[in-house]
Formats: C-alpha cells, structure tokens, sequence
C-alpha cells in the first residue's frame, strides 16, 4: 500500500507480473493461448508447513508437447527428516540438499509462466504450494490463470460427472488415465505427472473440439471460455 | 538439467523398439526424442489433409491407430492403417510433395513429431536405416506409385550381387598349352586368320619364341585392317596386333579377369605364370570361358552338369544350386527371375540324366524305340517356380501309334526311361511328388492322342480331382525331346480352356474362393488347427489365388509366351492395358511371396509352405498385407471378368 518504501521489484518478477496480471476475454480462442502443465512434488500436504522438493514444467504450443521447451528441478530445501510424502515421491533428503536452492527456481520458473495459463492435476494446490514460495522469496502473489484437469475430466467425461452424491470427490490422475486408456508414467515424480497431465489435457480439449465441432448450430472453435479456468486466491 | 529425462527415455524406449530407429545409435535416438514433440489427437482429429504441403517434421504412431484416406472421384477411400510404431508422412517429406492421403486419427493417439532435417542426416549416413525407408514407401503402390526395387532390400542378408558371386568364385584353371593358339609376329596375317577358323577361336595370340605374348590379334582387328581397311593379308601379323597383352596370373580368381576386361574394354584376357607378360602364356580366356569357370554363376553350372555322370555328382551341384538361389536370394535377386535361372539348369540336368538312362539300356542290350517323345514339365515346374528341390512334376508324351497294343508296348518301354531318370532326381535330392505327378506314373505317361483327349473332355469340370490333374497339366513346359508333341498338346490346352465357358468359370470360381487373409483390422488370419497352428500357410493363402489368376487370365486371352506366373502377369500388363496396373502389381506381390517361401524354405530345409507370421519382421508383414490387398484387387476382377456373383465378406 504504501509503496514509496518498497524496494523496487525483481526485474523477472516485474516481467512475470506485467505479463500475467492482465486477464484474457473469455472469448480467446485456445490456440492463441500458451498453456503450460506444471507438477509439483513437496515434503508434504500442509500449506505453510510443507516445501516444494521438486517442480517439472511442459509447454503446449499448438497442441504438442515440446520437449525441447520443457523444464525441472529439484529444488533444495532446508528439510532434513524424510516425512510421510517421501515414500510417495521417492527424494531423499540427500537429493533435496543437492537440488536448485528455491529462489533460483523461481527465477528460472517464472520467465516460463509469464504470461500463461497453468494446467495441472489438482492445480490450485501446486498453485498455492507455489505462491507460498514466492510469497517467501519474492513478496509477490502467483498470478496466473490456473485450469484443473480434474475439473475438466468431470465436466468433459460422463463417469466423473457430478452425481450428487455428497462423498463424491474429484478423479486423481490415475482414475482419469484408465478412463482414457493412457498409460501413467513415472507416477508421483514431477515430469512423469506433469507430463500425464499435459496429455490429459491435449486429449480433453481434443474432447471439447470435437462437441462444438460436433453442434448442428453454434459451430465454433474452442474458446477460453470452454474450459474451467480459475483465479488463483490464497484463502488465507 | 533442462531436459525431463524420464520422459525423454519414455520417448527413447517407444522409438528404440521399431525400425528405423532401432537401427540407429542409442545417443542419436536420445538425440532425436529431446527434440521431439508430443502431439495427442483424439478420434477423428486430422493429422493432415491429402494435398497438404508436407511440414518439418516425421510423425512416429506411439499410441492409437490412423487412417490414411484418399480422396478418388469424391470419393474418401481408406488406403491403409497405420499402428503403433509405425512412422507418418515419410514418403511426402522424402519425396518433397504434398501429402497424397488424408491422415485421420482412427482411436485417441499420440504421436511424436522429430524433425525431418535430423532424421534426413541419420538416414543419409545409415545405409541399413536407408533401405528399411525406401522399402516402407511400399504402401505407396495404392496411391498410384510402383514398388519399390527388390533390390535395395536387406532382409537380413547383407551381401550384394557380387558377394553372392565372389563367394563360389573359383580360380582361372588354365586349359592345356597344346590347346591354345598362337603364332610368331612374322607369321602372315593371312595364314593366322586360317588357323584361327580352323580352330573356331575368336584370337590369336602373338608370341616370342619363348611363348612370352607380345600381342593378340582378334576378329576385331582383322574386320578392321584388312577388310574395312584394306590392309595386305601378306603382311606379318605383328603389322595390326595390339599390344601390349592384358594378362593375369593363372591363379587370379574369375571374377577380377571378368572386371580387369570390364575395365580395359576387352574381350579376352591372356593368362600367364605370373601374371605379366614377361612369363610364359598359358592361356586365352574369353569372357565365356570366364563366365562357365566362375563358381555360382548358372553359367558355370550348365557346364558341371554337361560334366557330370554320377548319381553323387548330380546331388553336389544340385545343393551348389540351392546354395547359389540362398545367397541369390539374400542379395535380393526376384524370386520369379531365381525360378527361371533355375529351370533352365534343373532342364539341363533332366536332359542329361535323359541321355545317360538312353545310354545305360543301350549299355544292356534294350533296343531304342524310334518313337518320338517329349519329356514336359508341368505343375510349379512347368511355371519355372521350382527353386527348392522338395518336388518334381513331369509328364511324358509319345506319339500315338495306329495300334493301341503298339501303343502299350511303347509306354512300356518309355516307363522304364521315366522311371531310370526319376531314381536319379531322387539320387540327386529330388522328392518325389506326394501327388504321383511324374512321368514314371502310367497316368502321367501318354501318348499325345491320349493326351488331346483328357484335355478335350468336357466331363473335367465335374470331377474334382481331374479339374485338379488339369489344372496341373495346363502349366505344361517343354522340357527334353521332340518339341512337335509338348507343343501340339499346349495348343490344344488352350483351344479347350480359352472355349470353355464352364472350366473357366469353375476356375474362377476356386481362384475367388480363398479370401485374402487378414482380419479387418489387418492382421493375419494364421492356421488355427492343425499341425501347423499358428503359421501361415502362404502357399494356399497367398500363393494360389494369384497363380491361379495368371493362369486363367492366360488361357481366357490366349497369352501362351510366356510359362510362369510372372511371365503371364508381363504378359497380361501388355496385352490387356486395362487390366495393366493389376497385373503389375499383382506380379511384383507375387515376386516378394515366392522369395519369402524360398527363403523360409532354404532356412527350414522343407519346402516353405508354413511361415510364421511372428519371424516377420514389421516391414515384411506390412508388405505382405500390400500383397494382400492386391489380391482383393485380383479377385475382384476375376469376379467381374467372369460374372461371378459378388459375395459379401
């Protein structure tokens, strides 16, 4: 608020923070947007507690995968006991210490999401496991526009459609790749989940092409509106 | 570390498994998988669309399955499918065009693109990578490309043409001095030209008085100086011979002579103990003497076979044969024109041991009937398509005497020869045929009136297995004998077929009832009971109906040049442009069945009939379902030539 005594932002983050502060109007067509899936692995499920361990990142452009654009890290952190997740993700301790230190990441990380929409399985956890790390490092907000493959797989795929039924929760990863017949690699490591989900992705929005496409009337390419894209809002 | 490893290996281990990549180096495979692009399209996403320009870079299937469409008259036309492992857009990018189908993806799918540029450099430094592209621009023959040269083919032989000659190639043996011909360079032109016809010999050689060669005097130089130059025929040879002599050592193997003349442009060589001309001459070698001595070339066979007098002899340069057809056959030599090579050597040896059974009941104190005879090939023989020696079919044909008695006693008597010389086929590794289809059989053993009369018989369609004794006899060959009597049976093989409605029918009707043998998800339909359960039985599935449609399209037309199956397609594509495009591939399919039996058959040792589907490699069986496909064509064809009822399938 008071802005006069801030300290001038990081120019990487000021460049983050022009390009993505803007929202896009609903009805952008997809392939003018660059779509990024992004998955994080982290010592554990608890916001403020937990850190991330390791973070992977692919880029969609023009509906493939481009592997020559696509990034990871294994982000040290000053954690020292194996925890509970450890058994999930398999990164020891002793990887960790040898990882990128977090700040580091985050300047490499942010350049790559300036500007786009972020994909992920569960998206608005890593969301907020990386908006605490930026929060730390940086004093800045995340950003970006998220959309959950979950939430498209509900909305786009009939046996993950809302029931009613109040225990209903949304598919994880493996139940929407068995649906799709896609084969999960590496599961819980950061590139094989965010790689699974960059496909997912592709072939729902393949799956929402092919309804509009499919319409007697109203036939149009998809839009930004078409898919459940989501502000990110820390809810502390 | 920029790059996703697991990933990237994900991506390297899906490439590595197929062809080309698994020819390529483990690090240029990372290479490529690190630039790689994952596409993903759901069900009926475009890949591309037929007239297209192609773009940068080669699709690899990973997942799912897509169709290639073309467009023919508004008409969409599914061409082909293509499933995991397979790579789209090659031949587009390859041959810089647009893209000649429209590409749909048929299930979800999920494609790497690699760029084309890095792909263009492996494949233009990986010759085994090169060969396994050309050849999978296969599928191109149903767009309206032909197939590509056999030639370039490496299925799992590596040796070349001249490999496969230099491996029996034997060493120059040079003849006895007293046969060679030569004079002093002082000897008049004239009395050199007299002794070089008295002896038939197309040169002279021009030698010192220690036989060392100053120079050789040829047909060629004569024609040239004293006929067309007018020169005096009194003059001493040493006026118009050339020199110095081309020689080589005596123990200089056949085929550096052959490429020594090849690259002084000469038609003979001279032969001396060391190989220069300072030593003496022992030879003159012309590129025939050349071509009978060097080992694996059928000319050299002709010659052994000439030579040969034992039953153990004849069994040696039988298995030298199959051994020439495998390595003919490994450096990707067709396997209709292999058939035809080794006709004529297996009519060569027929004829021989033909003489030497004449000789021996001579030797015994038979009398020779003076009958005229003729000894034919029939079945896959008379077709030229006998390469392996797992069957013999012949046939023999005497003339008819007035008296049928006579007649007995002549087939009597030409028994005995047919059943000499078919105990020394057997000697020489022959089997005997399974169907008694042999000229020692007194049903295979007729006189020609006989014949005529089988042939004339209109009752042959009702029986089964007469139709199937005819449809072996109108393969019929001249073989040995007088040519008078095969021929005047051939002639009346096809007055009665090309009259015949009804055999031709009956024919047709066999030839559409094997349908081709892929699911409809093109796959093989392999041999589900039975001893030889899941193989293919390429003989009868893919085989036969293609033979048996040359057949019939030949005797329908009239086309008698040519014997066998490919001659008859050759035939065929010229007589009848209509049917062109049909014929030919139909000939080149057949071609690839023939050589992928004979090689299953030489590997086997048995007569190929059985191959498994699974010892395919990717591309065989992806050419193999060409073949197929071009089978569909001719029994569609067949159909509607002879106005058989089209059968849903």
């Amino acid at each position: 608020m008071i802005r006069f005594f801030k300290k001038p932002a990081d120019p990487v983050l000021q460049r983050y923070m022009a390009a993505t502060r803007h929202k896009r109007p609903k009805k952008t067509p997809v392939q003018e947007i660059r779509f990024v899936a992004i998955d994080v692995e982290t010592s554990g499920l608890k916001l403020g507690v937990d850190r991330i361990l390791s973070i992977a990142l692919f880029e969609m452009v023009d509906g493939q995968i481009d592997m020559t654009r696509s990034r990871k890290w294994m982000v040290s952190q000053p954690v020292t006991a194996p925890t509970a997740a450890t058994a999930i993700h398999g990164i020891l301790p002793c990887e960790t210490c040898t990882g990128t230190p977090e700040k580091e990441m985050l300047a490499e990380l942010l350049p790559l999401l300036a500007g786009a929409i972020v994909v992920g399985h569960h998206i608005l956890f890593d969301a907020a496991m990386l908006n605490e790390a930026m929060v730390r490092n940086f004093k800045a907000r995340f950003l970006n526009q998220v959309v959950d493959t979950a939430r498209m797989a509900m909305a786009e795929m009939i046996p993950f459609h809302r029931t009613g039924y109040g225990r209903q929760r949304p598919p994880v990863l493996e139940e929407v790749c068995a649906q799709l017949d896609l084969p999960v690699v590496a599961r819980h490591t950061a590139e094989g989940d965010a790689f699974t989900t960059a496909e997912v992705f592709l072939i729902l929005l393949g799956k929402i092409r092919r309804r509009l496409g499919n319409r007697r009337l109203n036939r149009r390419p998809v839009q930004l509106r078409d898919l459940p894209v989501e502000n990110f809002k820390p809810n502390r | 570390m920029p790059a996703t490893n697991l990933i990237v290996d994900r991506i390297v281990s899906a490439l590595k498994q197929f062809p080309p990549f698994s020819i390529f180096e483990e690090a240029t495979v990372y290479e490529l998988a690190r630039a790689a692009k994952v596409q993903v399209l759901t069900k009926d996403d475009m890949v591309w669309t037929q007239g297209d320009p192609p773009g940068e870079e080669v699709l690899f299937l990973a997942r799912g399955r897509v169709e290639y469409y073309r467009q023919v008259n508004d008409r969409n036309e599914l061409i082909d499918v293509r499933d995991v492992g397979d790579i789209l857009g090659l031949s587009a990018l390859h041959e810089g065009e647009p893209y000649r189908v429209t590409a749909l993806a048929a299930e979800d799918s999920i494609l790497y693109a690699l760029p084309w540029p890095m792909i263009r450099e492996l494949l233009s430094t990986n010759d085994q990578a090169r060969y396994y592209v050309r050849r999978h621009l296969f599928w191109g023959t149903r767009v309206g490309r032909s197939i590509p040269d056999a030639g370039l083919d490496s299925t799992g032989g590596t040796s070349s043409m001249l490999e496969a000659h230099l491996k029996g190639a034997h060493t120059i043996t040079p003849r006895p001095a007293r046969r060679l011909l030569c004079c002093t360079p002082e000897t008049p032109i004239r009395q050199a030209a007299e002794m070089m016809t008295k002896k038939m010999v197309p040169s002279i050689l021009v030698a010192d008085d220690r036989r060392r060669p100053v120079g050789i005097v040829t047909v060629g130089d004569l024609v040239k100086e004293v006929i067309v130059g007018g020169g005096d025929s009194t003059l001493p040879v040493s006026r118009i011979m050339s020199g110095p002599v081309v020689t080589v050592a005596r123990n200089s193997s056949t085929t550096a002579a052959t490429l020594v003349m090849l690259r002084e442009r000469i038609s003979q060589v001279c032969v001396t103990e060391d190989g220069t001309a300072d030593t003496e001459a022992l030879d003159v070698c012309t590129q025939k003497d050349l071509l009978v001595q060097s080992g694996r070339h059928p000319a050299g066979f002709i010659q052994e076979i000439r030579l040969a007098q034992t039953p153990a002899r004849f069994r040696e340069i039988c298995a030298d044969i199959e051994e020439m057809a495998r390595t003919y056959l490994e450096a990707g030599i067709s396997g209709l024109l292999l058939g035809e090579i080794c006709a004529e050597l297996y009519n060569e040896l027929v004829r021989q041991l033909i003489d030497i059974s004449l000789a021996e009941m001579t030797d015994e104190g038979t009398v020779l009937l003076d009958v005229p005879w003729a000894w034919i090939a029939v079945g896959s023989d008379g077709r030229r398509e006998q390469v392996l020696r797992t069957d013999m079919d012949n046939a023999l044909i005497f003339e008819a005497s007035s008296d049928p008695e006579q007649d007995e006693v002549n087939r009597g008597f030409f028994l005995q020869v047919a059943s000499r010389v078919i105990r020394m086929l057997v000697d020489a590794g022959f089997a005997r045929c399974q169907g008694g289809v042999m000229a020692s059989n007194p049903n295979w053993c007729k006189t020609d009136a006989e014949w005529i009369a089988e042939l004339r018989d209109a009752g042959t369609v009702s029986d089964g297995n007469r139709l199937l004794r005819a449809l072996i006899l109108y393969d019929l060959r001249h073989v040995s004998g007088d040519p008078s009597l095969s021929e005047a049976v051939r002639q009346t093989v096809f007055q009665a077929v090309g009259g015949s409605a009804a055999i031709q029918r009956y024919m047709a009707e066999l030839i559409v009832a094997t349908p081709p043998p892929l699911n409809f998800r093109g796959k093989f339909v392999v041999e589900k009971k039975g001893g030889n359960e899941g193989e293919f039985d390429i003989k009868k599935r893919g085989l036969t109906p293609l033979r048996d449609a040359a057949r019939l399209f030949a005797l329908h037309f009239g086309l008698r040049k040519h014997y066998s199956t490919g001659g008859r397609w050759l035939e065929l594509a010229s007589a009848q442009p209509e049917l062109m495009e049909l014929a030919t591939l139909a000939r080149e399919g057949y071609d690839m069945l023939l050589r992928i039996r004979t090689l299953t058959g030489l590997q086997r040792g048995d007569d190929g009939r059985f191959i498994d589907p699974s010892a395919l490699t990717q591309l065989q069986r992806g050419q193999m379902v060409n073949v197929f496909d071009v089978q569909r064509m001719v029994q569609t064809a067949i159909r509607h030539k002879f106005h058989l009822e089209t059968k849903i399938q």
